[in-house]
């Protein structure tokens, strides 16, 4: 195996104003990529390819002056190919002392990350032998949602007993009324339980803020006489529920993209908090939320929902309500005791 | 062989009777013994004398017991029979020909007997599956859910080799199969049908993020059953015969603790063994499972499903460190070190994949007045990675049409050259020349390039030879991009 080492390419004044005007538009891109939708990647897309630019020049110019240019072992951790003054700030940059001390005197340098100089790097084992394989697991209760719950309860219960270790829960692998179900029987706190933030992890590899479990004291009966607001979760989705309900939670063009869920859930959640805080302004209230699926939107609302609850007791009240065959079900309320 | 001889006569009365060679028929009968035999004297390629044709596998081939001695023998009862081989009738290529259908000719009776006897009612439930799935999905323009059941039909040429009705199941959090039937065919290698198929189903069983269990067969309802049409009680069903066959021919007992199910560890080998590698990449991917980098179901759904090709794949575990977090979908973005290097090593896999398929399929009759009348016609190029210069080398014959040239004029390999010899570097620096200049020092006799993509300026590196694959930069970089993304949201 190839060494992988860093190239650093001491940019002359006349390469700076160029590459600088790059850096500016990579940055500018990677700003809007975070306003973006989750799945939108087009702005991660242009930061790169600008960023493979600045690199590209930066090398072909380190091949033509070789005195200007170094190699290092240390791999820095930074977002900007060209480093400016500004790059100390970073932190943990991990960038050796020679090259801060030029950027401090204000040197423009291009990092590059170079994967394959002649060499053998010994790559550290992770143990011995293969990863296991997963144990086969049987569900022990009838019936396909029962399965389902069962299975879900497991998992959390193993993420439960690692006090939120290592062990993360996967919203999809569940149904919407499954996970919203059991969720809600693992936020409820009994008297001498300690809240636990377990890890949200999805399939693909993307993580979410933690679910907050064992966290607050729900009741089940006696429904305040607050006013009612019917919303559905997602627009354009189901456009018959229409008459039934006075709007959408989310729209369907923001939250329905292809793309890590982690970042949908993060979206989800994002949203629901400020829209929460905006129903709370009015006055306690309500919410029935007729809710047909898509896990990432329904794990981002009901840990906005859960977060309020903790935060602001006595303001929220939440009834989901599934959709089963040509009408919809009520779920236990998520209302503070 | 008395064994042999009993079973026989058992199956031919039975479950195989239109099937199995009947030694009591006339030497004319194209069902009998001695008219087998006859075909088998009269293959292209003779077979030993002791084979004993047990049944057709196919309209040319013909599934043959081989035996201790010759067959026409008169002890030949006294005798073993150890496995099961295909005798091809006709012109076959030589590895092809016979190939191990089973281990033991009795399993392969029986086993033969059961999956004809499975064959017509699973085809019935697919047909069943899939004209369900077209009311529903295909008619609405819908996606299915993983859960829900979708019907499979696997053909080449023409020729439906598999059938299959599967969904993902949460009582066990795995793979359901609850149809399954697949056929040897003349144009096929023996087991191909089981062998796609069973990537098919561990493919589907990855990406629904389960256990990777597959059990075979209808849900048991556990409180006292649930009754299909016609009142009979639905059931699970034994691992498929075909597929238990094809694996235990090849060393993989399935089902061996529970009959209905390919339990995890059994899914993973069955993974690795129905997936093709060369021994370059069984060697880097087997150091990088042991060193637990990378999980063996991954690497093998990341070929599989073609997001990266063999010589990729040993390009990024032989030369990288950065191999598992690449197949895991790549490092944030916004670490741009990590994430260059990543791409960097990326281009350069993918470069050597472009330019391996361009070795392969390039013609002989280029530049010559020689017409070549050929159709896919593929020669297999042998390649090795040097690991510790992340160079490839590609054995191919002296004068051998070298692509991608610097000049635009055809380069060919010298007589004598007995490598073409490529440094992949998508952002060529001084120190890669220098490499370049070492490798070609150490290997006159091969002919040495650097490869980079097709927009880099080669004036600032005067007299390097080089080749430039037709993907720009910028290209190459989306098509990286879209395998990383692929890895990443793979397991849904």
């Amino acid at each position: 195996m190839t060494i992988e080492n860093t190239i650093y390419v001491i940019v002359p004044n006349e390469l700076t104003v160029e590459l600088s005007a790059l850096q500016e538009r990579a940055d500018a891109a990677l700003r809007r990529a975070k306003k973006l939708p989750p799945g939108d990647t087009r702005e991660i897309a242009r930061f790169e390819a600008l960023s493979t630019q600045i690199e590209r020049k930066a090398i072909a110019y380190a091949s033509t002056r070789p005195d200007e240019s170094g190699f290092t072992d240390m791999i820095p951790k930074v977002s900007r190919a060209l480093l400016t003054r500004e790059s100390l700030s970073e932190p943990n940059h991990g960038l050796p002392k020679d090259v801060c001390a030029l950027l401090d005197k204000g040197v423009s340098i291009v990092v590059v990350g170079r994967p394959h100089q002649p060499g053998d790097t010994l790559i550290a084992s992770g143990g011995s032998g293969p990863r296991p394989p997963a144990e086969a697991w049987r569900a022990t209760r009838p019936g396909k949602r029962e399965a389902e719950t069962e299975r879900f309860e497991t998992v959390l219960e193993t993420a439960l007993a690692l006090r939120g270790g290592k062990s993360a829960i996967n919203p999809l692998s569940v149904s919407n009324r499954v996970l919203t179900e059991t969720l809600r029987r693992y936020v409820q706190a009994e008297p001498g339980t300690k809240r636990i933030d377990v890890p949200v992890e999805y399939r693909d590899g993307s993580i979410a803020d933690p679910f907050p479990l064992r966290a607050v004291r729900l009741g089940r009966t006696h429904l305040p006489n607050w006013p009612v607001l019917k919303f559905t979760l997602l627009s354009i989705r189901h456009v018959e529920m229409d008459h039934v309900v006075h709007g959408a939670w989310f729209r369907n063009a923001r939250i329905s993209r292809p793309g890590p869920a982690g970042l949908i859930d993060a979206d989800a959640f994002e949203i629901s908090m400020k829209q929460l805080a905006k129903v709370r302004a009015t006055g306690p209230r309500i919410i029935e939320m007729h809710q047909t699926g898509f896990q990432p939107a329904v794990t981002g609302f009901y840990r906005a929902v859960t977060h309020t609850l903790i935060d602001h007791p006595g303001t929220l009240c939440v009834i989901p309500k599934f959709f089963v065959g040509k009408g919809f079900e009520e779920g236990d309320p998520w209302l503070t005791a | 062989m008395r064994d042999l001889g009993r079973a026989i006569r058992r199956y031919a009365d039975g479950d195989l009777a239109d099937f199995l060679f009947d030694p009591a028929r006339a030497a004319e009968d194209p069902r009998g013994l001695a008219f087998a035999v006859a075909a088998l004297r009269d293959a292209i390629v003779s077979p030993p004398e002791n084979l004993l044709p047990l049944m057709p596998v196919c309209d040319s081939s013909l599934a043959c017991a081989v035996c201790d001695r010759d067959i026409t023998d008169r002890s030949l009862d006294d005798g073993e029979a150890f496995e099961v081989v295909r005798w091809h009738l006709g012109r076959i290529a030589p590895d092809r020909q016979g190939e191990i259908l089973d281990v033991n000719p009795l399993l392969y009776l029986d086993s033969a007997a059961r999956e004809l006897r499975s064959r017509e009612p699973a085809r019935r439930a697919v047909d069943r599956a899939a004209r369900l799935y077209y009311d529903r999905y295909v008619v609405n323009g819908a996606r299915p859910r993983p859960d829900e059941l979708r019907p499979v039909q696997l053909a080449c040429q023409n020729v439906i080799i598999g059938l299959a009705a599967l969904r993902h199941d949460a009582v066990f959090d795995g793979l359901r199969v609850e149809s399954y039937t697949t056929c040897d065919v003349a144009h096929l290698a023996t087991g191909e049908a089981d062998r796609a198929m069973a990537s098919l189903l561990l493919c589907d069983a990855f990406q629904s993020g389960g256990t990777m269990e597959i059990r075979f067969g209808r849900t048991v309802n556990t409180e006292g059953g649930k009754r299909e049409e016609g009142g009979r009680r639905s059931r699970e069903l034994p691992v498929p015969p075909g597929l238990r066959r094809f694996a235990r021919a090849r060393g993989l007992e399935l089902g061996a603790k529970d009959r209905s199910s390919i339990s995890p560890a059994e899914a993973r080998e069955l993974f690795l063994l129905v997936t093709p590698m060369s021994e370059e990449l069984r060697f880097n991917a087997f150091f990088a499972f042991d060193a637990r980098r990378i999980s063996p179901e991954r690497l093998c759904y990341a070929l599989m499903a073609g997001i990266w090709r063999d010589i990729e794949l040993t390009y990024l575990l032989g030369t990288s460190g950065r191999a598992t977090s690449i197949l895991e979908g790549g490092s944030d973005p916004a670490d741009r070190i990590a994430r260059g290097a990543e791409a960097e090593a990326c281009r350069a896999a993918v470069m050597i994949g472009t330019l391996l398929s361009r070795l392969e399929n390039s013609s002989a009759a280029l530049g010559s007045e020689v017409v070549e009348v050929d159709e896919d016609a593929r020669n297999a190029i042998p390649w090795v990675i040097q690991s510790d210069m992340a160079a490839v080398y590609f054995a191919v014959q002296p004068g051998t049409l070298i692509p991608w040239g610097g000049t635009g004029a055809t380069l060919r390999t010298k007589r004598t050259s007995e490598a073409i010899i490529v440094l992949p570097r998508p952002m060529p620096h001084q120190s890669d020349i220098e490499l370049l200049a070492k490798i070609q020092a150490k290997e006159p006799e091969s002919a040495v390039f650097l490869l980079v993509p097709q927009d880099t300026e080669m004036s600032e590196f005067p007299n390097v030879p080089w080749l430039k694959c037709p993907q720009t930069l910028d290209l190459l970089d989306q098509v990286v991009r879209g395998k990383l993304d692929t890895m990443r949201i793979s397991r849904r």
